[in-house]
């Protein structure tokens, strides 16, 4: 090589390294929720920041928050506080898509809930943890937790001891599409989709089969974050349970505003060779899917769930399995 | 991809001979006679389009002469062809005229700069031109509304936002039909044109182009498409113009949608890429405009009420 060459090559070396941060500056995003360890409820303003950055955020009413920066970062730590809960760290080479971050009382008396000091006594009818039932996996999950592979409504019963509580907010296990096991992939293969629209329905028990039987309350929700764990508010609607058993039921809504796209692969004949070889091209396959996707766990012994494709004809739901989905009740 | 248009008999109800006629046609400037590229046949009763490639050649199989529907024959600066599909028996060449252009307009300068119709990126979730309802996105043009707080500016880049996975780009299948190897993967790729429209006085919508170039925008690996616009000199006049996505529904471009119904059964159709975002920044009234196949433009109303706004931003100098 003539030094002219030399030069020439280290010319265009110089060059390609002073392109080099404009190709690194992209932007990243963290999100994820903070709820309580013990009592699996949102941290309403917990501050999340980074901590050799200046960003930071704080979450929203169901504890999510969202961090956007302007450049790819690789080694620095996310720190998320809360008053009277002990700081949580998390490298952000670690950090995941969308995390759930439980935060630990700083001490034993914090975590515990008396609630006998107060008026109303709550319960929490088919408790569950998120983070224990996020990651369960089953053979038939991915056609249980979105319509119309499964049923337009699920439904879900629940039981009191006592009679005239007033029910005070459902809760409910989402998933996230490409957290869905078999769609968790290197490459996206679904689109990520915010706002979410559902209906929620309070029903009785139909005395002679004990199917869901009339609607006692309705209501449109709109969830418009990532947040996993949902609490659904509903304190102002005074909602009496007439009888000791009813149910909670999600009806999905098909409207452009539920979409998801998932990605399949197809292929066509781009060209073909002499030989008879061809030379293929993937072809995209969207497939529309519609949110909310929801967490499937075990079925406690007890339990009992139906699902309906016209809200009218009901069908047992899988014996194995069920719905993430809790319900509050005070009285 | 030309023969796309095989499927019109079906919907014309005809009586088919058993042995199909062919009918190709070549689409030439009326002045020039030389072939226009890109040129859009929108068959309307049916609602069958495709976009020709650099040829300008199309072919419709079947007896024309009984065929009842409308063809429209368009592409940008040209005056729009329709004419009855019986009209097309017994050609082969039509000609379409080139519109009168105001001429060239002096390089345009401006200090500052102003965005508009910003939004989060990040919180870009649906998308335009996948599917209406159970059936094929029929829609030829998708265009945003923009309204500047003056009047007189140039529009110098926008940023669009579309839905794009990654593919594998080839694989080499041997005569033996075993499974061959894929080569690397990369977003999908797309092209279409980029259209500026003035205010239509009359109707609220997109009106007379603002700029009589061919803007034609192709991405390969980016789901943000950031374009520069500043060689074109596009001149806004008045405070209310449109940029539109001019869909080019062509071989290269295409893929397929599925839509499930209530009891779970899949149907399929074609589709032509980008997808174009809408923007989760939600407005009080609702500024996207769509054109159909029989070119007429009318609010978009099927993501409505829960959005008026495409993913598109502009910068404007004044």
């Amino acid at each position: 090589m003539t030094k002219q060459q030399m030069n020439v090559k280290l010319l265009i070396i110089s060059f390609l390294l002073c392109l080099l941060p404009f190709f690194l500056k992209a932007q990243t995003v963290y999100e994820g929720q903070v709820i309580n360890a013990v009592t699996q409820d949102a941290l309403v303003n917990a501050t999340v920041a980074l901590q050799q950055g200046k960003q930071a955020t704080a979450t929203n009413q169901q504890g999510y928050f969202q961090l956007i920066i302007d450049e790819k970062i690789s080694a620095d730590t996310l720190i998320i506080s809360f008053v009277g809960f002990k700081t949580y760290r998390l490298a952000v080479a670690a950090s995941q898509q969308n995390i759930l971050v439980e935060l630990q009382s700083q001490t034993n008396q914090l975590a515990q809930v008396d609630i006998g000091t107060t008026k109303a006594k709550s319960l929490i009818l088919e408790n569950f943890n998120y983070a224990d039932v996020r990651d369960l996996r089953g053979p038939s999950e991915y056609y249980a937790t979105q319509p119309y592979y499964a049923p337009l409504v699920f439904a879900k019963q629940f039981e009191t001891t006592t009679k005239d509580g007033i029910l005070t907010s459902v809760i409910m296990g989402r998933r996230l599409a490409y957290d869905i096991p078999y769609l968790r992939t290197d490459l996206p293969k679904v689109s990520t989709n915010k706002l979410t629209r559902f209906l929620l329905h309070i029903m009785t028990t139909d005395t002679l089969t004990g199917k869901p039987g009339k609607k006692l309350f309705t209501k449109e929700i709109t969830l418009n974050d990532n947040s996993l764990r949902i609490v659904i508010d509903l304190g102002n609607d005074k909602i009496v349970i007439p009888r000791q058993r009813f149910y909670v039921a999600i009806e999905w809504i098909h409207a452009p505003v539920n979409e998801v796209v998932r990605l399949d692969i197809g292929e066509k004949v781009d060209k073909v060779k002499k030989d008879g070889a061809q030379k293929k091209l993937d072809v995209s396959e969207y497939y529309i899917m519609y949110q909310p996707f929801l967490v499937i766990m075990p079925r406690p012994a007890k339990s009992t769930a139906w699902t309906s494709y016209d809200g009218v004809s009901w069908i047992k739901y899988n014996q194995r399995r069920e719905i993430a989905l809790s319900a509050v009740v005070s009285y | 991809m030309k023969y796309l248009l095989v499927l019109l008999p079906v919907f014309c109800a005809l009586t088919v001979n058993a042995q199909q006629k062919t009918n190709s046609f070549h689409i030439v400037d009326s002045a020039t006679l030389k072939p226009v590229p890109a040129v859009t046949i929108a068959i309307v009763r049916a609602a069958l389009s495709i976009t020709t490639e650099k040829d300008g050649v199309f072919t419709i199989p079947g007896d024309l002469s009984s065929m009842r529907d409308t063809v429209v024959i368009y592409t940008q600066n040209y005056n729009p062809v329709r004419m009855a599909l019986a009209g097309l028996d017994g050609r082969d060449t039509i000609k379409i005229s080139m519109q009168a252009t105001a001429g060239q307009v002096a390089k345009l300068s401006f200090k500052n700069d102003t965005l508009i119709n910003d939004y989060n990126r990040f919180d870009v979730g649906n998308f335009v031109g996948l599917h209406i309802g159970n059936g094929e996105f029929k829609y030829l043009q998708i265009a945003q509304r923009f309204e500047a707080s003056r009047a007189g500016t140039v529009l110098k880049n926008v940023n669009i936002e579309r839905l794009a996975f990654y593919l594998n780009k080839s694989k080499e299948v041997p005569p033996s039909g075993k499974n061959g190897q894929y080569e690397y993967s990369e977003l999908e790729h797309t092209t279409f044109k980029l259209r500026v429209y003035d205010v239509n006085p009359v109707t609220g919508g997109p009106g007379a182009d603002l700029c009589d170039k061919l803007i034609e925008i192709k991405s390969r690996d980016d789901k943000k498409l950031a374009t520069n616009l500043t060689r074109y000199n596009i001149f806004i006049p008045g405070k209310v113009f449109f940029v539109a996505i001019e869909w080019m529904r062509d071989y290269a471009n295409m893929g397929y949608v599925h839509i499930n119904d209530k009891l779970g059964g899949y149907k399929g159709h074609a589709n032509y890429r980008p997808a174009i975002g809408l923007s989760p920044t939600k407005g009080d009234k609702l500024n996207i405009w769509a054109l159909n196949l029989n070119q007429q433009w009318s609010l978009y109303t099927y993501h409505s009420p829960d959005f008026t706004d495409l993913a598109i931003k502009a910068t404007l100098g004044y």
